[in-house]
């Protein structure tokens, strides 16, 4: 295993932006070995089924009150079908968002480098309709833009701008001023410094953007569709809660987290295999 | 008479700001052809201000700045110029190869002449064979090296040099120095080098140039009469240690 390199504690940005969406984990010190490495995590969510079960059965608990693991799993497989075809619609609004938030998120920050008094107009408008919560912002999107794929397109293009934004901004800012002095010192053109130097820095920072979007979508698009959809994951859950059944309210559950699961494991084989200057870092969260 | 490859004459440097702080003041200097002088003095003193001037990466705001005869950007226009910082400063996503290649690509250099010239350049500096390895892989050393690789590779008629050698250990200093004055002699460019060690300024320039505390005066221009190639022994000479006293004596005092 390679030693841990300087250039972890040169990107402390990606460190601490993937902290907020990673679940905290040990970083794979020297002497762990890699299977201990994984054990650790699914041990424990092992645990914590194990107790689960026992506890159901033992309380002897109902299952619309609190079902056992066993039970949830059943459930999901049995309605295997029926979430399948709710998640499809979920999948497609969050990869739809997903995409355009993020293409609008690096084509911004890149004009930013460019622009500092765009930058300076634009970037607090951008902060404060950030500080605007989900909730509050889908009824309005709802009421204005009516129930459909745009509006839900719509929340998880924001939900996915501005981490990317906030983090592509400081990729592209970040670099070390003696290479922005060596590009100079030729005389080289600003389209140079910006795509042989900028934009290499800011990958390991676009990706831990990705990585925060990716989960971010999906639980948005969910939360979209429990506010106000006819379709998806997110309409499943408060269907099944209407109907009393809580098997299948917590089978969506899971399969909602499995999709987030699968989002970020996407983001971070991708970045393995573009960043790869960076693999200190992506390991830590992977 | 040749023109110098770096004449400058009263110049003068204030950095905006409230206050504004002025750097230098009527500074003069002149690096001849293919000669190697150092600037010496106090941290904060203006060495490395000086060094972006020379280079047009900071315009000078009073005074004349001529290198090889025409304005500092034109210079810079015409790839005359070679910088080594003091962090050797690579790009951690390229190889050591594709970091040495990195200033052709800027000034279009063939991919052709570019690569040949980058393994010329690596064979050079003692690195043949880490062509592949990443900056990360590297030892500071060796990370300074291909620092110093990398600025050749588009032929500079003038390098700068910022303290390349100050993260480094003594021993590989002292074996930097020799491999520096090899290329040096092999490259025939001027070198205008940066450095807070005494030694080291004696043991590489033709001339020390001493830089006062404030306003960057040139307090002294000292020529180094030593015969080259310089060897090791060289360091231990009755001259070399009266020079190395001498420096010392103005820089304490
Ligand atoms: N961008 C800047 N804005 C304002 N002041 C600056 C700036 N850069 C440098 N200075 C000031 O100019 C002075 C000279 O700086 P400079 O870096 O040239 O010194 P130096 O001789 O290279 O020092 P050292 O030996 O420590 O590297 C310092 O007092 C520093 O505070
Ligand atoms: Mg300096």
């Amino acid at each position: 295993m390679k030693s841990l390199s300087a250039e972890m504690t040169d990107r402390p940005a990606v460190a601490s932006a993937s902290a907020q969406a990673s679940t905290p984990q040990p970083a794979p010190r020297r002497g762990t070995s890699r299977v201990a490495h994984w054990l650790v995590p699914i041990v424990a969510i092992a645990a914590i089924i194990a107790i689960w079960q026992a506890t159901v059965v033992s309380l002897g608990l109902k299952p619309y009150f609190i079902p056992s693991p066993a039970r949830v799993a059943e459930t999901l497989v049995d309605n295997g079908r029926t979430i399948w075809d709710a998640a499809v619609p979920t999948i497609e609004q969050a990869m739809t968002g997903f995409a355009i938030g993020n293409l609008l998120a690096v084509a911004l920050s890149i004009w930013f480098v460019h622009a500092r008094s765009a930058r300076r107009a634009v970037y607090p408008l951008a902060i404060v309709l950030q500080s605007i919560p989900l909730v509050a912002l889908a009824p309005i999107a709802i009421v204005t833009i009516g129930t459909g794929f745009a509006t839900k397109v719509v929340m998880t293009a924001i939900i996915s701008f501005f981490p990317t934004l906030v983090n592509m901004m400081r990729g592209l800012d970040s670099v070390d001023h003696s290479l922005v002095e060596l590009f100079q010192s030729v005389h080289a053109k600003r389209s140079a410094v910006l795509w042989k130097l900028r934009w290499p820095n800011a990958l390991p920072y676009l990706f831990a953007g990705l990585r925060i979007t990716a989960s971010a979508s999906v639980i948005g698009a969910v939360i979209v569709e429990w506010i106000g959809g006819d379709q998806g994951l997110g309409y499943m859950v408060i269907n099944s809660t209407y109907q009393f059944n809580t098997p299948l309210l917590w089978a969506s559950l899971v399969a909602s987290s499995l999709l987030v699961l699968a989002a970020f494991g996407l983001v971070s084989l991708a970045e393995r295999v573009m960043v790869p200057w960076n693999r200190s870092t992506a390991a830590g969260d992977a | 008479m040749e023109t110098a490859a770096v004449e400058l004459s009263e110049v003068g440097l204030c950095y905006p700001g409230k206050p504004p702080v002025q750097v230098l003041d009527g500074l003069s200097l002149s690096v001849q052809k293919r000669s190697f002088v150092s600037l010496i003095g106090p941290s904060g003193c203006g060495k490395s201000t000086l060094l972006r001037i020379v280079a047009g990466i900071l315009p000078a705001t009073s005074g004349t700045v001529r290198v090889e005869g025409g304005t500092a950007l034109d210079a810079q226009r015409a790839h005359r110029f070679g910088f080594v910082f003091q962090d050797a400063a690579l790009l951690p996503w390229r190889s050591v190869q594709e970091n040495v290649e990195l200033l052709g690509e800027l000034v279009g250099l063939d991919p052709a002449v570019r690569r040949a010239q980058a393994a010329a350049l690596l064979a050079l500096v003692d690195l043949k064979g880490r062509e592949h390895l990443r900056p990360s892989q590297l030892s500071g050393g060796m990370r300074q090296r291909v620092a110093i690789a990398r600025a050749l590779v588009i032929n500079p008629s003038i390098l700068l040099m910022d303290e390349p050698f100050s993260a480094v250990d003594e021993f590989q200093r002292e074996s930097l120095n020799k491999e520096l004055l090899r290329i040096w002699s092999e490259q025939q460019n001027s070198v205008l080098f940066v450095t807070h060690n005494i030694e080291e300024a004696v043991f590489l320039s033709d001339y020390v140039c001493v830089m006062g505390p404030h306003g960057g005066e040139i307090v002294e221009y000292l020529p180094v009469e030593l015969d080259r190639p310089r060897p090791e022994e060289v360091r231990v000479s009755p001259e070399f240690l009266a020079l190395r006293r001498h420096l010392r004596e103005i820089l304490v005092r």
